[in-house]
């Protein structure tokens, strides 16, 4: 049993308590999924029992966390983590070495496990999570999901009760967060607790036994899994959640299309190397259209993009923009790509500054108009750095505005964000299609797709398996589904379609 | 980066390291640059040994080239670009050396050897765990730079040589700017990662990889010391 007895905690400087008079008891072998808008306190939650409250992050704790009535706080991380184990949002930043054996092994190594029996504490790790096809393959090679596989049986390896999993879904594909769910589901058989935080919370459905929602730090709402499922949507959005049921989720957007071709790709194909990655695309594509780029990864989406954009030059066949051919030089000047991870793009040192950057003759007054249209006006002498990553990538659309790019790419735009983020994503993206702008998302993520999209091209294959519109007919709502339902192969997860949600 | 398949000889990483130490005073010792060549070969062989022979013949092709240039240009001081080919090529003929050792250390030893050979040789825990997350976070940074050069290229900025020539300033900024944000970031993450996994453990951690001197430690080690007497004697009483 791990129990949090009336918790409160204060980071450093912080004049608000980010976690108050938490009262929380978890049995042995449940799983608990900790939700709510992002700052509600569910992180620091997580940190409070793994030790990184106070030990590594500071701040003041009052209190107790209890695991079988044994206090947690006060023991120095290095006891906890034979307890509790903590898997990270970004798997690219929790490895510790390069490569996946290395990895599992590091943390037993930590812990003096003996040499002799080393071996096979980690030889059982990968065993256990079916992850043997990875032994001393290069992180470097490994992808998001496998990269998270791999953080598990490292902390599986440990052996600890507890499993803290800290958004665990943010950075992977459909296909990943399905296995992620099954492991899940594994380490409750073998009587593991498990405490999630989480904004995503479709795959959860058949794992998870109870859910506390968070705000202002103090826990205001508990459901089981039944009870949150029987929630109604309207109620659910208000709270700021996503949805845990996607068969809730259908395709929204009716934009009508202007009929202004914009962009036109005949016969291109790609090549990585030598080797061709895709090949035979042919697309056409309008002004205002919001195109919806899915397929599992590793078919080439994101070189895709990259060669749509410019960045990437070793590809064939003709691309053609507003009527003109246009080689590598003419994509990188019409068209922008928002990057994941947007910090990488922005370079001076002030907002005002980074509408003109590398520019060169944008006007006083168009800067100011676009940051007054996109809400950042109110910012423009501040640093980029200091704005929130929605602020972030807000500032990276208006740099694609300003810089009059016909077509903007979005690179996993709602990753690791919460439900009314994601809506204001949407929105951003809404407008730029208004304003005339072609606009591709490369995107796993279903609600936003409905949310957002008024086309799926879905690759596949070594090419383009299909596309499609997203309008009220049946096939429009239909197809997404499949695609999403074949991605995941988890039957259930569009269980039954709900009789009247909006 | 680490790869034990296609090692042909098992070394121990102590002794790697100790390769790095006297590698290095080979090439502070080396009296003419035919000489200093000669051990950069002697190093692209041991590196061949060692199962490092890609990484290493890349610095060492990169080598050969410079030192081509540093003739070339040796003849053209008199004009402002001679001179600044010569600086240039003079400066990182005498670097890629000791890069190149570094280069065959980083590139053979798997973070974890690299701690346990330094908690062998009693090196304190403050300084092995830094010197861990450097080794860690060196290949990351190649990564970095890629995504910074893609969004500079979307911006007009053109990282190349010549972008670097024309508008010198702006290139350094652009990649300085995003890598230290980023570097902040992946530190923390990446530290917290570690602690969360019992880094910070007391206990003494052990390792995966077995770790014995062998024969074959000895002999390599007693080569290179051997070598490195010879050349200081040498140098000694050679007149100047």
């Amino acid at each position: 049993m791990l129990r949090y007895d009336d918790v409160s905690c204060t980071y450093g400087e912080a004049d608000r308590p980010s976690v108050q008079n938490v009262d929380l008891s978890i049995g042995e072998g449940r799983c608990v999924l900790l939700c709510g808008r992002s700052g509600c306190g569910k992180t620091s939650l997580l940190r409070i029992c793994n030790g990184l409250i106070p030990n590594f992050y500071g701040g003041r704790i009052t209190g107790n966390v209890l695991y079988r009535d044994k206090s947690l706080l006060g023991m120095p991380v290095s006891d906890i983590v034979g307890i509790a184990g903590t898997v990270f949002q970004d798997p690219k930043t929790q490895f510790f070495t390069t490569d996946a054996t290395s990895e599992v092994a590091f943390g037993v190594e930590n812990l003096a496990v003996e040499e002799e029996k080393l071996r096979g504490v980690v030889d059982g790790a990968f065993r256990a999570m079916n992850i043997e096809a990875l032994k001393e393959r290069s992180v470097f090679t490994l992808s998001g999901g496998e990269k998270q596989q791999v953080a598990i049986a490292s902390i599986y390896a440990m052996n600890p009760a507890i499993y803290l999993l800290d958004e665990p879904s943010s950075n992977l594909d459909h296909d990943a967060i399905g296995k992620l769910a099954h492991i899940i589901g594994r380490l409750k058989s073998e009587g593991k607790t498990v405490v999630l935080a989480e904004h995503r919370l479709y795959y959860l459905r058949d794992v998870v036994d109870d859910i506390c929602y968070l705000d202002g730090g103090r826990v205001v709402r508990r459901w089981t899994t039944g009870e949150f499922l029987a929630m109604r949507a309207g109620e659910r959005r208000s709270l700021g959640l996503r949805t845990m049921n996607l068969a809730e989720e259908s395709p929204r957007v009716q934009r009508t299309a202007s009929g202004a071709e914009c962009l036109r790709l005949e016969g291109v194909a790609v090549f990585y190397g030598k080797r061709p990655v895709l090949e035979g695309i042919d697309l056409r594509a309008e002004k205002g259209e919001c195109v919806g780029i899915v397929g599992k990864n590793g078919v080439g989406k994101s070189l895709f993009v990259r060669a749509l954009t410019g960045l990437h030059g070793d590809c064939r066949g003709t691309f053609t923009v507003n009527g003109r051919a246009a080689g590598r030089r003419e994509r990188l000047k019409r068209a922008y790509l928002v990057m994941q991870d947007v910090g990488y793009q922005l370079f001076a040192d002030s907002v005002e500054e980074e509408c003109r950057f590398g520019l060169g003759g944008v006007s006083d007054k168009a800067v100011a108009e676009v940051l007054r249209r996109l809400n950042l006006h109110g910012e423009r002498k501040k640093h980029p750095n200091t704005l929130s990553a929605g602020q972030k990538q807000r500032l990276a659309v208006a740099v694609g505005d300003v810089s009059g790019k016909d077509i903007l790419v979005f690179d996993e735009p709602t990753s690791g964000q919460d439900y009314e983020s994601m809506l204001l994503v949407s929105g951003l993206i809404g407008e730029q299609c208004g304003k005339g702008k072609l606009i591709f998302v490369v995107t796993h993520d279903y609600e936003f797709i409905c949310e957002t999209c008024t086309r799926i091209v879905h690759f596949g294959e070594g090419g383009i398996k299909d596309d499609f519109t997203l309008d009220g007919k049946a096939s429009g709502r239909r197809k997404p589904r499949e695609i999403f339902m074949e991605e995941e192969r988890l039957p259930g997860m569009f269980a039954d379609e709900p009789d009247g949600n909006d | 980066m680490a790869d034990n398949r296609g090692r042909a000889v098992t070394i121990d990483p102590r002794t790697r390291i100790f390769f790095l130490l006297i590698g290095n005073l080979f090439i502070v010792f080396a009296p003419t640059q035919a000489v200093e060549a000669g051990f950069v070969l002697f190093f692209l062989l041991a590196a061949v040994v060692l199962g490092a022979a890609p990484q290493a013949l890349k610095t060492a092709a990169a080598y050969l080239l410079l030192i081509v240039l540093q003739a070339f240009s040796a003849g053209w001081t008199r004009m402002w670009w001679g001179m600044m080919l010569f600086t240039f090529s003079q400066f990182m003929t005498m670097v890629l050396p000791y890069a190149l050792l570094a280069v065959i250390l980083v590139s053979t030893t798997k973070v974890s050897e690299f701690m346990e050979a330094l908690y062998r040789l009693r090196v304190s825990k403050k300084l092995v765990i830094p010197f861990a997350v450097m080794i860690r976070y060196a290949p990351a940074v190649l990564q970095e730079f890629a995504m910074i050069r893609d969004a500079m290229r979307m911006r007009g900025i053109s990282p190349s040589l010549f972008g670097f020539v024309r508008r010198p300033l702006e290139t350094v900024e652009c990649f300085y700017v995003p890598m230290l944000m980023s570097a902040a970031r992946v530190a923390d993450e990446l530290s917290a990662a570690a602690v969360a996994r019992g880094i910070e453990s007391k206990a003494r951690r052990t390792c995966l990889v077995p770790m014995r001197f062998g024969i074959a430690d000895f002999a390599f080690l007693a080569l290179l010391v051997a070598v490195l007497v010879v050349e200081i004697v040498i140098n000694i009483t050679a007149p100047i």
